[in-house]
């Protein structure tokens, strides 16, 4: 098959592709996934060399278990960011001994504020931001706000329930709030 | 005024969502060589199509030659049947019934009827 035809095609479907040896399935499933993937391991991680290992185990545990995949039981990215959660909680948890004011402070962009675009400050901020609150909640307000997926995928995800969900990000998201409300100037926000 | 927020400082639900699609902009990339190695475990990892050969079992390439003749007459019991028939023949021939030799004679010499050895065949007609 075409490469080029493989956007219409689903994970779901790719992965079985890709299980009967179709090697433009495996180039299109790694340019597909490994970008989401690798982001919310970076986001949750705060660790751009931890995310990637992350990633690269994630992604080898998806190929090993493809020619057992069965469709319609779930979703390609709801295993992969099942399996992602685990590994990144897995080595949270080897760092959780340290103080959480050890956490990454918010970039101080005193200095170089004006170097870069609003945009890229923001996105410090709100990493920075993120990395201070509770692993759940913040997993939960990255697979929610900036994954974008579903509260009942996001159950999935987390084995927990929707409710439990909403109330996790509701609290992210009120800690996020209160968290950089108090760099708002520095983020543009002026009309508060 | 947002009813999550809870002080006047605080970020707004719509601010925060400014943040939010900032972040995606911003998310980190991977790099090409990272894409690289993810791909190359992927084809590393990846079954072979099944129209490869089957792979020869390493037992076929050390049997002996008896193993092999044996294999290919259908293990032990296909080769017990052989030695039963090769038996059965020889006591045939060493000592023959004496029906077979009448039936035998009858035939060489083309006067035996096969209804005669079978009762009631005669009787059967074969007219459709």
């Amino acid at each position: 098959m075409a490469f080029d035809a493989m956007s219409q095609v689903s994970d779901e479907a790719l992965l079985v592709l890709y299980a009967n040896g179709d090697q433009n399935a495996a180039r299109s499933l790694t340019l597909r996934l490994v970008p989401r993937i690798m982001a919310h391991a970076h986001r949750m991680l705060n660790d751009r060399a931890e995310a990637e290992d992350v990633t690269q185990e994630a992604l080898i545990r998806l190929w090993k278990i493809a020619p057992e995949w069965r469709q319609g039981e779930a979703k390609v990215t709801t295993w992969l960011y099942r399996v992602t959660a685990n590994l990144c909680t897995d080595r949270l948890r080897k760092v959780r001994h340290s103080d959480i004011e050890d956490a990454p402070e918010i970039a101080d962009g005193a200095a170089s504020a004006e170097q870069i675009l609003i945009a890229q400050a923001r996105a410090q901020a709100l990493n920075g931001a993120l990395a201070r609150l509770p692993e759940r909640q913040r997993q939960a307000v990255l697979l929610r706000h900036i994954e974008g997926l579903q509260n009942p995928e996001i159950a999935e995800v987390m084995d927990i329930s929707v409710e439990a969900v909403e109330s996790l990000t509701a609290r992210g998201k009120r800690s996020l709030a209160q968290l950089l409300g108090k760099r708002r100037a520095e983020l543009g926000f002026y009309d508060g | 005024m947002d009813k999550n927020r809870t002080a006047k400082s605080d970020l707004s639900d719509a601010e925060l969502e400014r943040l939010f699609q900032a972040s995606d902009a911003e998310a980190s990339l991977p790099s090409g060589d990272f894409m690289a190695r993810i791909l190359a475990d992927a084809q590393a990892l990846q079954p072979q199509p099944s129209l490869a050969p089957a792979p020869v079992p390493p037992r076929a390439l050390t049997q002996s030659p008896f193993a092999a003749l044996r294999e290919a007459l259908g293990g032990w019991r296909g080769l017990s049947g052989l030695a039963g028939a090769v038996a059965t023949g020889l006591v045939i021939g060493v000592f023959p019934p004496e029906a077979l030799a009448t039936y035998a004679d009858g035939l060489l010499n083309g006067e035996a009827l096969f209804s005669e050895y079978v009762p009631g065949l005669g009787e059967v007609s074969f007219d459709g």
